[in-house]
């Protein structure tokens, strides 16, 4: 990677956008990737391939540690499947596509020379290839680092156990599940018209 | 009149309303005018193409509030992701879910606007009156330094011991019980967002509200709005059910906020000579993240209460800031702190040790920093928004400064490391550890950079040749509309921006009012 020209690189990224257009083609793009189980509601924006891609992705954000929940545990990429539905679907579209291409073997050789998909990567290499998306002299691959990263994240301490694992709880007798709801008929609350405090 | 709130489950059928006005957004600008609006008598509908949320969904959990109060999920950002931003999306818009910091504006920048921008009869004086009425109805209020939590008494001891300027910021809550989870919705609405107090107001004066009804495009015939169009959305979903409402108004008010307002004009073919969407302004933050041996917890206690504008004038050319100290929860913390894998767990598991000190930017108060701008992907009422920020050295120079005063300040604080926001950060483990700073890279998605300030995108202005409304907030090119919110703003504040919002709401509710026919 250091040794490569900015040229080059430019030209690689180009070529990785090109991959990502086509989707694909030959030997190397369509290696095939880490396999995993599906979950039993199924998915709603990502295919098979993504999914494993991110759940990979996941297992090196948040390898096992005491007191915390592991990536499976937290079901990173399930819960990103929801986000991912809850949104723009144009936005989930590019995401796939973005996946797609971090994962594409072909890809990979294109911009480090790697000739694995991702998901199939040792641990260790699958770290040096996310940093190499992080370092990239190329915006493009930046952001893509930064959109995953973001996803994973995100998805992860949503789950309750990682939130609480980081020391934040939830003060307890404040939120009322049951509060009214006015919307103009009868007289308002007396809270959303002066504010209290229980 | 009977005002009422009505909800996208409530609207199976298309719709077609009159009224006088037509506010569309609920935020600062949309919920202060509606309310001034329906006051004098007027029929106001307004449409939000958020949720109606009470303090009954507000449970305090990022994953309940970021995927149903804010934009895109909590996840809108520039078009390369190199700036996040954060911004509302339901109804009473960012004053549900803003940390309450409540700051007239500062005199100089309304000096700016008249005298580089045309802006005609906006000074402190006309807007004093209207400052007063809003910090009385909303209860803005100082929030004495013994109330501050730990997280922003390290900001003022760190501002003390450097001698730079400090001040303790307004809040708009009453009976606060300094949960800390302002940004989720607050739970006992002690928070006085327009939520909670002008829009029922309103309501209770004969306006209706229509929530998850998202405005797609304003029908022009000639120099006329004629109609608003929108889409009526699923709540469940946020997806469109297929039903519309129309609202033909004798005036349109577009309230959307900096972002929506430029977009829903160039949807509708509303430019103004390219100005649409210019001159947009993000007060781009850095955050510096300090790790003290003492808990912090900037999780719980009144967020945002300690300020400093000690750096917010640094000269010609250079960019000033302001400093604050932001909430700090697991899911932003997580997208924000530097790293991965196990490096970013430990980083986590000290989360409550953790001080974060923001540096938010001035922008657009320098020649040539024009700021960023908001355009469509594509023509049509569901082109897609585009949000585009140029970052150049002039910004990068003032992150570095801004990063190493807020280091400096941390370490005064009694900091044990400081990290910086690069994504390969720099950690400095004293002051004399600072000067690192000046050898990290400065580039987009290297250093990352993030934005609670939405501003501009249809400036204000003294000539149709420059802006994209007047001084009465007309758009220069139609007899019947308006833009009330923070996108007329022609620069950034350096405060924040809610109170400037309501105080130009409540001013200009006079010229919307006099548009309907001759009521002020």
């Amino acid at each position: 990677m250091a040794s490569l020209s900015r040229r080059g690189l430019l030209k690689r990224g180009l070529l990785g956008g090109a991959v990502l257009a086509l989707g694909g083609s030959g030997l190397l793009a369509t290696r095939e990737g880490l396999s995993l189980p599906l979950p039993p509601e199924g998915l709603k924006v990502l295919g098979p391939r993504e999914y494993a891609t991110l759940q990979a992705l996941a297992r090196r954000a948040f390898p096992p540690r005491q007191g915390w929940p592991d990536a499976d545990t937290a079901r990173v990429a399930f819960t990103a499947d929801g986000l991912l539905a809850r949104g723009d679907p144009a936005v989930a579209k590019e995401v796939k596509q973005l996946l797609g291409l971090f994962e594409n073997a072909l890809a990979g050789f294109l911009v480090s020379g790697r000739v694995t998909p991702f998901s199939r990567l040792s641990p260790e290499a699958q770290d040096a290839a996310f940093d190499e998306w992080r370092d990239s002299p190329l915006v493009v691959l930046r952001t893509g680092h930064h959109a995953l990263r973001a996803l994973v994240y995100s998805a992860y301490y949503m789950h309750p156990a990682a939130s609480a694992a980081t020391g934040y709880f939830v003060p307890e007798g404040f939120h009322d599940p049951n509060a009214p709801v006015w919307k103009g008929d009868g007289p308002r609350p007396l809270s959303s018209k002066e504010g209290s405090t229980p | 009149m009977s005002g009422r709130i009505f909800t996208g489950e409530e609207l199976t059928e298309d719709r077609v309303v009159t009224c006088d006005v037509c506010v569309v957004g609920s935020g600062a600008g949309g919920g202060v005018l509606g309310h001034e609006l329906a006051r004098r008598g007027l029929d106001v509908v307004m449409l939000e193409e958020g949720g109606y949320r009470t303090r009954r969904d507000f449970d305090m959990k990022e994953a309940t509030a970021y995927t149903t109060l804010y934009q895109e999920l909590a996840n809108r950002a520039t078009d390369d992701l190199a700036i996040s931003i954060l911004q509302g999306r339901a109804v009473g818009g960012g004053t549900t879910v803003n940390w309450c910091a409540s700051f007239r504006t500062p005199p100089e920048i309304l000096e700016r606007w008249r005298d580089v921008h045309g802006v005609k009869g906006l000074d402190t004086a006309t807007l004093a009156p209207h400052w007063d009425w809003l910090e009385e109805r909303l209860n803005i209020r100082d929030w004495p330094i013994e109330r501050a939590n730990r997280n922003n008494q390290l900001l003022w001891e760190g501002l003390g011991k450097l001698g730079y300027s400090r001040g303790t910021v307004k809040r708009n809550v009453r009976n606060c019980a300094s949960l800390g989870t302002c940004g989720m919705g607050c739970p006992t609405d002690a928070k006085q967002s327009m939520l909670v107090t002008l829009i029922p107001d309103a309501v209770e004066q004969g306006m209706r509200l229509f929530a998850n009804v998202s405005a797609r495009k304003l029908e022009m015939e000639g120099m006329r709005v004629v109609a608003v169009h929108a889409d009526v959305l699923d709540p469940r979903t946020d997806r469109p059910t297929g039903r519309r409402l129309t609202v033909k108004p004798k005036v349109t008010a577009v309230c959307g906020g900096a972002i929506n307002s430029p977009a829903l004009l160039l949807r509708s073919g509303l430019s103004a000579r390219g100005l649409v969407g210019k001159r947009f302004f993000l007060h781009p933050v850095v955050v510096s993240t300090g790790r003290f041996r003492e808990r912090v917890e900037a999780f719980f206690g009144a967020p945002l209460t300690v300020y400093s504008r000690q750096f917010i004038d640094r000269g010609p050319g250079k960019l000033g800031w302001l400093m604050e100290v932001p909430p700090i929860h697991p899911v932003l913390a997580s997208v924000t702190t530097p790293g991965f894998g196990a490096t970013h767990q430990e980083m986590m598991e000290r989360l409550p040790y953790a001080n974060a000190v923001i540096s938010i930017t001035l922008d657009g108060v320098q020649p040539g920093d024009d700021g960023g701008t908001v355009s469509l992907r594509g023509e049509g009422e569901y082109a897609r928004l585009k949000v585009e920020y140029p970052l150049t050295p002039f910004h990068w120079e003032g992150f570095r400064e801004a990063l190493k005063v807020s280091a400096r300040l941390q370490f005064a604080a009694g900091a044990e490391e400081v990290i910086s926001p690069h994504s390969a950060p720099v950690v400095m483990r004293s002051e004399k550890d600072v000067e690192l700073l000046d050898r990290a890279p400065y580039e987009p998605l290297r250093c990352r950079v993030a934005s609670a300030h939405q501003m501009g995108g249809c400036a204000m202005g003294g000539s149709p040749k420059t802006s994209v409304v007047d001084s009465t907030l007309r758009y220069w090119d139609a007899d019947n509309l308006f833009v009330v919110d923070g996108s007329v703003f022609p620069t950034a504040l350096g405060v924040n921006p809610m109170e400037t919002i309501l105080g130009i709401a409540h001013w200009g509710s006079q010229h919307v009012a006099a548009a309907v026919g001759g009521r002020s």
